[in-house]
């Protein structure tokens, strides 16, 4: 077992770049500085992540073609992506309603990764 | 891509001005045919196609005698061929600066690769600054938005009262019958070539497809006119930037992505771009141009803008995987994605 788990030794490691090498850094590489503390926040958030994944979300939407197990995460994305350019959703119903509920899960779950202030947002008034 | 957030207009990469200091000197000498000092020659930050130099300089014994500050704009040294060439953009600038439109003075062009090795034109340099997130927040710095709402709305109408056929331009794409069914297919093709599928894009466009509005004639649009892009002095514009997107196309395009969400820099209450109002801009739009946006139309192209924005924010984050373009900041610029995304869906209903 490895311990601290790799979330874990980021949080670590980020602390200590923006505690105590970050104020030493001079003006100009500033902004490097903290893409690389924001780099490492995303990626021990999705290291920690254990959210649904896209393959159980869509194989909900085209269960026919999709199936959990069986189906790669890219291969459902280009299987959902290719039946929306097919017009197989554009009737208001409950096909439709599926497709935007498995949607706005994706996005949340990606929000959370990568922008949490944000996906806090997400369920909250429209934009 | 000049979408990458600009930081500020401060320096951030010294890099080494000295390589073409002389071949520079000796250039200006030409074209002025006066004696030049060059004082100060800095790189600029923002834009990872293009560079921009702040030249300092004194002239003496020409018609151009005296101190001048100017910017010498080029492409960067790993530069790809992914928008219009310095040439095309200087005609751009002469172009919207005859018609009017705030933006630096363009001074002359040189196509001679022997002076600094690329091609590269220069243009007066204006004051203030183009920092997204100073110019929503800082009052000092924009004391009345809605006032630099209605110049930006004035700039807009000018630009857009440019029609094609324009000889100037001859080497802009020719104007799409209907342009934002245009808009539709590009970025359908855009997405057919990333190595992975974008389902809430597609189901974006699959809605911009729905929704489409009647085609109308094309005029001259920016195509990335939003805040960033515009230098602010004192609580007015100083000069518009980045016309390397300048396009034939429809003209809500241009208010749509000024006004979207993901160019307002966090001021959201601030719908045109993190400013002020939408009716500020149009006041001073239609002061101009008689020209109305409902608002249906204006959701509509501020959807086109964040599907626009989430393909060219995945296409960044490709440059650096495929290893076009090693950056941390195409890197993070794909990170942006779901945010955008979420944009998308909150614009166009549903859950």
């Amino acid at each position: 077992m490895n311990r601290p788990d790799a979330p874990e030794l980021l949080a670590a490691a980020r602390e200590t770049l923006m505690n105590d090498v970050f104020p030493a850094v001079p003006e100009h590489l500033r902004y490097e500085v903290l893409m690389i503390a924001s780099a490492m926040g995303i990626a021990a958030r999705e290291a920690a992540a254990q959210s649904q994944t896209e393959v159980d979300l869509f194989s909900e939407v085209l269960p026919e073609s999709i199936a959990v197990g069986s189906t790669s995460s890219d291969d459902a994305r280009r299987t959902i992506a290719k039946a929306i350019r097919a017009g197989v959703f554009d009737t208001p119903g409950a096909q439709q309603e599926k497709l935007q509920v498995a949607l706005a899960e994706t996005v949340y779950n990606a929000l959370m990764i990568s922008n949490p202030k944000a996906a806090q947002s997400l369920r909250g008034p429209r934009s | 891509m000049a979408t990458v957030q600009r930081i500020d207009m401060e320096s951030r990469n010294p890099g080494d001005p000295n390589e073409f200091r002389d071949a520079l000197t000796h250039h200006i000498a030409n074209q002025s045919g006066g004696s030049v000092e060059i004082h100060r020659l800095e790189k600029l930050s923002g834009g990872a196609i293009q560079e921009n130099w702040l030249l300092r300089l004194s002239i003496d014994e020409s018609h151009l005698a005296g101190e001048h500050k100017w910017v010498l704009r080029t492409n960067s040294q790993s530069a790809v061929d992914v928008s219009m060439s310095r040439a095309d953009e200087y005609a751009v600038l002469k172009t919207v600066h005859k018609a009017g439109v705030n933006v630096p003075e363009p001074l002359w062009l040189c196509t001679d690769l022997s002076v600094i090795g690329r091609e590269f034109f220069v243009m007066q340099a204006v004051g203030g600054t183009a920092a997204g997130h100073r110019i929503v927040k800082d009052d000092s710095l924009v004391p009345d938005g809605s006032a630099l709402c209605r110049e930006l709305g004035r700039n807009l109408a000018k630009l857009h009262s440019i029609n094609p056929p324009n000889e100037m331009l001859g080497f802009l794409p020719k104007p799409d019958r209907d342009p934002s069914l245009a808009r539709i297919e590009q970025y359908r093709k855009f997405l057919d070539e990333l190595p992975s599928a974008f389902p809430v894009i597609e189901w974006g466009l699959r809605w911009l497809l729905a929704n489409k509005p009647d085609a109308i004639m094309s005029c001259l649009i920016h195509r990335d006119f939003r805040t960033g892009n515009f230098m602010v002095d004192q609580g007015t514009v100083s000069g518009i930037l980045d016309w390397e997107f300048a396009a034939w196309g429809d003209w809500r395009e241009d208010i749509g992505w000024l006004t979207a969400k993901c160019w307002r820099f966090g001021n959201n209450a601030s719908v045109a771009g993190g400013i002020g109002d939408v009716s500020d801009l149009m006041a001073g739009y239609s002061a101009i141009c008689p020209r109305e946006i409902s608002s249906e139309e204006l959701r509509y192209w501020q959807v086109m803008a964040h599907v626009r924005w989430a393909i060219i924010a995945v296409q960044q984050a490709e440059r650096h995987l495929s290893g076009q373009q090693h950056s941390l900041e195409l890197a993070l610029t794909g990170r942006l994605v779901p945010e955008l995304e979420h944009n998308i869906l909150s614009l166009i209903g549903g859950h």
